[in-house]
């Protein structure tokens, strides 16, 4: 069980870097509006024309 | 995808008994529009509709009518006075206030949307916005009801960007407070930072605790314990110095000002457990408390945030852009050469002693003095007097009220902050910081349970160590982590943090937490009058013919006079409902304050006040009062008296049931008004209500709430108008009507969104509701502690149990909590 000694300080880099992501994520607005993600995958993008009525 | 409007047959038993297809309103007879959405025909109730329809579908943005969650709000038609009051936007020095221009020059805004209905307005918004040309890139959030937008301004101005976005049926203006919405976004993003790294680290710690629990189980090994207990303790290290840091910080500060609150008992419990499990640690030997102190950490952050994003969402709900279509003003520049010109202006950059032009209908810009012209104005809002006043030269008029009839040429007297609305504005924010507050219970009976725990963790500590025992520290410990206050720290945020947002899905934005408790304890209930139990618009009540003409015919005949005018005498009679075919007058003379003159079918006739009949005809005519308040005036040809026609700002129809309710519920209802006290005194005797006083000043108005807090009662105000305003921010707990001016809105607590008062009595009912849900978890929470104490204090309690008792305790909290936006009426 001696490589727990190694287990468990290579998880707490791990940590880090997933806590440095997250910080990321939230700075960088991705959770600035939670309703629209969702929303927004139900509406397809091909066919929207730029000619007016 | 054609989109051509089309007009569709008149055929028997077509489908025009169904709504408008773009808002949801009932089609009027006669009105026969349509767009083809889909391969299908759709009708329409307006031009307005048809308008945004042929846009959306044009653009191939007709999914949005799959997609959206209901129906849009009927556009007002634009038009040209519409489009120069966009204008205003692209002025430079207007534009400094809320434009800001990076290193290539490109320009950015925050604008406010109005009619947003659901998450497919925003994808509407944003991808037709895109599409043109100039505008860089477009973000709207649904959250909040914002745009970020980013433009070139050489290639499109502002003014055109608002246009297209009022092309799709929304309304969009700059928003303001942009410093207040940029902290709030910024205070979010911190919380969700503390909350990621509790949840976290959080979860590590309680991964090792599992293998700890098992260790004691089973047996461990103890230097993979001590590993363990190492590292507990450097994965909670960085949520107690980080996450936790708001609760040392209002700690602290409680500390210091000496008021009670939860913060001392939760920092202090972290604070010692922390400082026990360390030791534990460091000694090698003993029980540690790590997950407990993360899990305790995590949870009341995400409570403090569930609580904190439903009371913002309420305040941006609430928040109305000052620079809304800022108010324009229509200056007149006099010179010996040329003749007149008229320029618009933002109404800030008026001066006293310039001359401005207010039409029919309008704002009028600033205080000031009439120079030529004779008119009505509506001074409601700032005086809440209903009735019109007359105003002829010479005569002072108020910055913010609205001239009803002709044109006035008013000179400019005071601005900016010396207006009479500066004036008002100034005696709320003093109010606001006078604000008497209601302490709240939970702060002071966590306070006083907190101390006696310390006291008895001491006792215990004393005992244990004095009698020897080998573990007088791990029971000493476990006495204070098993009364950790997480339940007691939960009981009143999550429950508020439930109300509030049932309350808002029903109609009544919160702004601030507190309000809840407050209208819970509310014993006395202050209305205003015009606006507020009233509409605030006049509707006719009584037609009665002098002479042998038939009601119908008079109001038509009535009607075809007061056609084009704004009064709100014209308006109560234009909207008493169809009088037939429409006539039409001509000929038409008004004389402001007293009446019109003008032709019917060749006739002659007169409408108005009964002294101003008397003129005319030259026949003596009663006077034009009494009636409960209501206002008189006669319809007349040359040779009699026709119709007389009685109008009253009627009370609004759940005004009636609200006051029942309260006075059920054991509150009392107070009417303080500025209006007349005839007017008064009809509405106490309509409505039920235990006391009405009218001709109230603003001031005054303060003084009587004053008097009723300091004679014991906890007083909720309603309100609508600048001169609620100062009343407002001087009660207890302050609720603004939707419509209501800025100033109102801003000094209130709470806000009825859609404008109802039943809205407000299913409110009561709530804060009364939670209250109660707040004591309950209260008793849960000072019981489930009184029994797990003394397990603990007599050395029962392992960590693991008191990490499971926190946690199914909060659970409980949590699910009571939720009872409180329950739909179930009690």
């Amino acid at each position: 069980m001696e490589v727990l000694y190694l287990l468990i300080p290579l998880s707490l880099l791990f940590i880090a870097l997933i806590a440095g992501v997250l910080v990321w994520a939230i700075q960088s607005g991705q959770y600035d509006d939670l309703d629209r993600a969702g929303h927004d995958l139900l509406m397809d993008d091909d066919e929207t024309s730029n000619d007016g009525p | 995808m054609s989109a051509r409007p089309a007009q569709i047959p008149l055929t028997s038993g077509d489908s025009r008994a169904d709504p408008c297809f773009h808002c949801g309103e009932p089609i009027p007879e006669g009105v026969v529009l349509g767009v083809e959405i889909g391969g299908r025909l759709r009708n329409m109730c307006c031009h307005g509709c048809q308008a945004v329809a042929v846009t959306i579908t044009g653009y191939g943005l007709e999914r949005f009518y799959e997609r959206r969650a209901g129906t849009n709000r009927r556009p007002a038609i634009g038009g040209e006075s519409q489009r120069s009051r966009y204008a205003v936007l692209d002025q430079p020095v207007l534009q400094r206030q809320f434009v800001s221009t990076d290193t290539k020059g490109l320009c950015s805004a925050s604008l406010t949307l109005e009619d947003i209905v659901c998450p497919a307005c925003c994808w509407l918004i944003e991808t037709r916005l895109r599409a043109i040309e100039g505008i860089e890139d477009i973000a709207v959030n649904f959250t909040n009801h914002r745009a970020l937008v980013r433009w070139d301004p050489a290639r499109i101005a502002l003014s055109r960007i608002i246009e297209h976005v009022a092309r799709l049926g929304y309304a969009a203006y700059p928003s303001d407070a942009q410093g207040r919405f940029d902290q709030w976004q910024r205070e979010r993003r911190a919380q969700l930072r503390r909350i990621g790294i509790a949840g976290l680290l959080g979860m590590q710690v309680m991964m090792l605790s599992a293998a700890l629990y098992f260790g004691d189980w089973q047996g461990m090994e103890a230097d993979y314990r001590r590993m363990f207990h190492w590292t507990g303790l450097f994965l909670t290290l960085p949520v107690l110095c980080y996450s936790a840091r708001p609760f040392f910080a209002r700690a602290i500060r409680d500390l210091r000002l000496f008021t009670p609150g939860m913060d001392v008992p939760v920092a202090l419990a972290l604070m010692l457990a922390f400082a026990g499990s360390a030791w534990a640690t460091l000694r090698g030997a003993g029980g540690v408390y790590y997950d407990s102190i993360v899990m305790f950490v995590f949870l009341l952050l995400v409570g403090r945030y569930v609580e904190f994003s439903v009371r913002r969402r309420g305040a941006l709900m609430v928040e109305r852009s000052v620079l809304a279509l800022p108010s324009t003003a229509i200056r007149i520049k006099r010179s010996t050469e040329a003749a007149p010109t008229h320029e618009t202006v933002p109404a800030a950059m008026l001066d006293p002693g310039d001359i401005v032009l207010v039409r029919a209908g309008s704002l009028i810009p600033a205080d000031g003095r009439v120079e030529a012209g004779s008119s009505t104005v509506n001074e409601s809002l700032i005086t809440g007097e209903s009735r019109p006043v007359f105003k002829e030269a010479g005569a002072e008029v108020i910055g913010g009220s609205i001239n009803l009839e002709s044109p006035l040429e008013i000179a400019v007297t005071r601005t900016g902050s010396a207006t009479t609305m500066s004036a008002i504005r100034r005696l709320v924010e003093r109010g606001l910081s006078e604000k008497p507050g209601l302490a709240a219970i939970a702060g002071r009976v966590s306070t006083v349970f907190i101390g006696a725990v310390l006291i008895l963790a001491g006792g215990v500590a004393w005992h244990g160590f004095s009698q020897g025992a080998a573990d007088w520290f791990e029971t000493t410990l476990s006495v204070l982590v098993v009364a950790c206050p997480c339940a007691l720290a939960l009981a009143t945020p999550a429950t508020i943090a439930a109300a509030t947002g049932a309350m808002l899905r029903e109609g009544v934005a919160v702004v601030h937490g507190d309000a809840v408790d407050a209208l819970a304890r509310a014993s006395c209930f202050v209305f205003d009058k015009t606006g507020t139990l009233t509409r605030g618009a006049l509707k006719l009540v009584r037609i009665e013919p002098l002479s042998d003409i038939g009601s119908a015919e008079a109001l038509a005949v009535a009607a075809a006079l007061e056609k084009s005018s704004e009064h709100p005498i014209a308006l109560a009679i234009t909207g008493a409902g169809p009088g037939g075919a429409e006539r039409r007058a001509r000929n038409l003379r008004n004389f402001p304050g007293q009446g019109l003159s003008g032709e019917v079918d060749g006739r002659s006739y007169f409408i108005g006040t009964p002294p101003f009949i008397a003129k005319m005809t030259g026949r003596a005519s009663g006077d034009g009062n009494g009636h409960g308040g209501a206002t008189v005036f006669v319809l007349a040809d040359e040779d009699a008296d026709l119709c007389r026609f009685a109008a009253a700002d009627e009370p609004r129809p759940d005004a009636g049931d609200l006051i029942a309710h309260l006075h059920a519920l054991g509150r009392r209802a107070l009417i303080l008004s500025g209006d007349s006290q005839a007017a008064v005194e009809a509405l106490h005797r309509r409505l039920g209500t235990d006391l009405a006083t009218g001709n109230l000043s603003p001031e005054a108005k303060r003084e009587q709430v004053r008097q009723l807090i300091q004679s014991g009662e906890v007083v909720a105000m309603v309100g609508d108008g600048v001169n609620d305003a100062p009343v407002l921010a001087a009660a207890h707990v302050a609720i603004a009507m939707a419509p209501g001016t800025d100033l109102a809105r801003n000094a209130a607590d709470a806000v009825l969104l859609n404008d109802r008062l039943d809205s407000l009595r299913a409110a009561v009912d709530r804060a009364i509701r939670a209250r109660r849900i707040v004591n309950q978890n209260i008793a849960w929470a000072i019981a489930y502690n009184l029994c797990a104490l003394p397990a603990a204090a007599a050395g029962w309690v392992a960590p693991w149990m008191a990490a499971l008792g926190m946690s199914l305790s909060s659970l409980l909290v949590v699910g009571n909590s939720a009872r409180a936006a329950s739909r179930r009426r009690n």
